[in-house]
């Protein structure tokens, strides 16, 4: 089994036979779902898995490379209009739209990258964060590509050429599922290659692996743009899954939610699927019934108690660890 | 005919109005052992960092095997067989040793890399540290990790600064073997504060002083230019412990009680008890890993001890106090390692711990401190930074001082002025702790030496 935690040697050491276990129980729980929940879950759980491939790509450059991102929504919006634009001009083939979709969102981010990479911690950030805003005007004013503020729709994709178009939900949710443990298990190879453990190293000690003989901007500028692919793929899972993008399908917002479910759990990347799933649950099913039109409020409170309860958690483990005084 | 390694011409290097290095010409023969010496800011650790490539200077060349290679970046002069350690060990602490070495290992399967790795690992004996994370290593242990990664490259070149800081006598001599085995076809610069180390090394000692060259020529000839050689292998006459009987007559300032301290599951320290009186040096030695560091961090508040420990302070009990109020109460703590904090000025960092330039200039005699007052701490050498906090520390008068490896990075004449001004603190009834190896120098000023071993302390 393919592990797909990628928080590191720490978390490797830490990791008991339940965690170990825990990845096979998750991956057959989220197949089973859609026997098990309604269409309307199931089409949220859809929309978490996009978000959730969002968050990966986060985590790959925040918590990986070291390199803090808010724009990764960017890149899923690039994604998302090329997928809805080939389903429009050329093809419904969903795997060949999440090709391209994947291609067009490494291009645009080799050449925002050469630029954007030069800069490391908050400076990286603020230009992820205008590449991101940027990209979000252009959606929203390139109305021949994108449709405008309206957004773009498209037909149901077909998995394989000459057969019927996908519709039901559950489906199109296994579809989703199928594609994030594909890019899951490239990205868990990657990271276990000398390649991730040079991410690591450079987001560590930069200095030391340049001392090895390694031109780290490539590195950096690579990790950048595989990052975007992942965000790509999102885009073209959100078209398939959805039918429908619009400018703040890649806005702000999605940027940040999708780091802090990077960044809630357990650093790895099925826990930033999970902190997806959270999010999505909390904005979609628990706000709705408990403060309707507040959903923002609610997850932030949301993330402070998480926040919060990761410090308690500590304090906790440490109380009830009878070698230490309870020490803070 | 022996070739030149390294041809440095004209070399300065400048940060804002300081000029670090003023037109040094230095010539490095392939193959020798050269070892550049100098106080405290004398520009030796700008001068290995412009060689390396991890700057550029003002103005000069640095030629590396003929090529001129001043204008290329860290990474293409480690390609071209250059390889460095750095005063602080750069290791990488998210990845295990084996993966640090690993890495260094160039065109090559990462597999048969890891393998390269445990070997080398192995014939160092570390062998059992392989699969620990760096972060989780001693200092020592990082050390002499950095060396073997800066050595599995196989380099051309290879660039040691201050490798023996803050290692104990028998790790110096474990490091030492490391470097002696250094194959005869890699050149070698060195810079270090123990002149035991230059002497074994070098067969060319090049001395700097105020970031001009001032002799190059044989290690005895150069080194007797160096202004009170802080010679680390001086063996420091322990002072007779001060009678217990007048000692038990005055309240201990700062007590330890029933300490127990873990690190994960390794069991540092047991049932360590220890008191420091009120105008008494007390110092505690023992090698790498023996818990001296977790013992001062334990007292400055940063590392758990388990339940039963009782730590006081003049009689008030700090045990569940956080850092904070610990320093407030009177107990300051100089941890190894820490750094000034970067983009502030010297004069911002001594306002930070409660103080001025003047008077932590006059606290460690060292003029310097206040005439750079308006010096960012980042332009700074190592040395000096470590002065600058160890100044930091000894202005606040504070009633007990905890200073863990003090010495680390500081010219002799540096340690010598420390050695007088922990005297005064402890004339002014300061209880001062001080832990460190059994070689170094301020040892002999201290009432009182412990040595700490198997997790609890003996008389030395």
């Amino acid at each position: 089994m393919i592990t797909l935690t990628i928080a590191g040697v720490a978390a490797a050491a830490r990791t008991t036979a339940a965690r170990r276990a825990s990845l096979p129980l998750a991956v057959a729980a989220a197949i089973a779902a859609p026997w098990v929940l309604d269409a309307y879950t199931i089409s949220l759980g859809s929309y978490a898995i996009v978000l959730g491939l969002v968050a990966v790509s986060a985590l790959l450059l925040t918590d990986v490379a070291g390199l803090p991102t808010l724009g990764q929504g960017a890149y899923l919006a690039i994604g998302g209009y090329t997928a809805a634009t080939l389903s429009r001009t050329v093809t419904s083939n969903g795997p060949l739209q999440l090709l391209a979709a994947t291609a067009a969102a490494a291009t645009a981010a080799a050449a925002v990258g050469v630029f954007a990479t030069r800069t490391r911690g908050t400076t990286f950030l603020l230009t992820t964060v205008a590449v991101g805003v940027l990209t979000q005007a252009v959606a929203s004013r390139a109305t021949s590509i994108t449709g405008g503020d309206a957004g773009r729709s498209v037909d149901p994709i077909t998995i394989w050429p000459a057969t019927a178009p996908v519709t039901r939900h559950g489906y199109l949710y296994l579809y989703a599922l199928a594609c994030a443990l594909a890019v899951g298990g490239a990205l868990a190879l990657l990271l276990r290659s000398r390649f991730g453990l040079t991410l690591r190293g450079i987001a560590a000690a930069e200095a030391r692996v340049q001392a090895n003989g390694v031109a780290t901007g490539r590195y950096v500028l690579l990790v950048y743009v595989i990052a975007a692919a992942v965000a790509g793929a999102a885009g073209a899972v959100l078209i398939a899954v959805r039918h429908t993008i619009g400018p703040s399908d890649g806005g702000f917002i999605v940027s940040a939610l999708a780091l802090l479910a990077a960044l809630v759990t357990t650093r790895t990347m099925t826990g930033a699927m999970l902190g997806a799933a959270v999010i999505v649950a909390v904005r979609d099913l628990v706000a709705p019934a408990l403060l309707a039109g507040h959903a923002n409020i609610l997850l932030g409170a949301l993330f402070l108690a998480a926040a919060a309860g990761r410090s308690i958690a500590r304090r906790a483990r440490l109380a009830a660890d009878p070698s230490t005084g309870g020490f803070p | 005919m022996t070739g030149i390694a390294v041809d440095v011409h004209g070399l300065t290097h400048r940060y804002g109005n300081a000029t670090v290095l003023d037109a040094v010409d230095l010539r490095i023969a392939s193959g020798s052992r050269h070892a550049i010496v100098g106080a405290n800011g004398a520009g030796k650790t700008t001068l290995l960092g412009l060689i390396a490539g991890s700057g550029r200077p003002t103005d000069g060349r640095v030629r590396f095997d003929g090529r001129d290679v001043t204008d290329l970046p860290h990474h293409r002069r480690a390609q071209l067989g250059m390889s460095r350690t750095w005063q602080r060990p750069a290791v990488i602490d998210t990845l295990t040793a084996v993966d640090n070495i690993a890495l260094a290992v160039r065109r090559t399967p990462l597999r048969s890399a890891r393998r390269a790795a445990i070997h080398l690992l192995d014939q160092a004996g570390l062998g059992r540290a392989g699969n620990m994370l760096a972060a989780h290593l001693a200092y020592g242990q990082r050390r002499i990790l950095e060396l073997l990664t800066a050595l599995a490259s196989e380099p051309r070149l290879l660039i040691l600064d201050e490798p023996s800081a803050g290692l104990s006598e028998q790790e110096v001599a474990g490091l030492l073997g490391q470097i002696l085995t250094v194959s005869d076809a890699t050149t070698l610069v060195v810079t270090d504060h123990s002149m035991a180390l230059i002497e074994a090394v070098a067969d060319v000692v090049t001395l700097l002083d105020g970031g001009r060259h001032a002799h190059t020529g044989e290690p005895s000839a150069v080194l007797a230019h160096l202004p009170s050689a802080g010679d680390l292998s001086a063996s420091p006459a322990v002072h007779a412990p001060v009678a217990v009987t007048t000692r038990e007559a005055v309240r201990a300032r700062l007590q330890v009680r029933s300490l127990d301290a873990s690190h994960g599951r390794h069991h540092v320290l047991r049932a360590l008890t220890l008191s420091v009186y009120p105008g008494e040096i007390t110092a505690i030695i023992g090698s790498d890993g023996s818990g001296r560091s977790t013992l001062v961090n334990i007292l400055a508040g940063l590392h758990p001890a388990h339940r039963n420990a009782r730590i006081s302070l003049d009689g008030v009990d700090l045990t569940c106090s956080s850092a904070a109020q610990r320093a407030r109460a009177g107990l300051t703590t100089v941890l190894q390692g820490t750094l000034p904090i970067p983009g502030l000025t010297v004069a911002d960092e001594l306002r930070l711990c409660g103080t001025d330039p003047r008077t932590a200039a006059d606290a460690l005699a060292l003029p310097w401190i206040a005439a750079r007052g308006r010096q960012r701490v980042e332009t700074l050498s190592g040395g000096e930074r470590q002065s600058l906090l160890v100044a930091c520390a000894l202005a606040r008068r504070s009633a007990a001082l905890v200073l863990d490896e003090p010495t680390e990075g500081m010219a002799g004449p540096v340690v010598d002025r420390l050695r007088d001004s922990l005297r005064r603190s402890a004339a002014r009834q300061t209880a001062v702790l001080l832990t460190t190896t059994p070689s170094n120098p301020l040892l002999g000023t201290a009432d009182r030496v412990l040595r700490l071993s198997n997790g609890n302390l003996h008389d030395a």
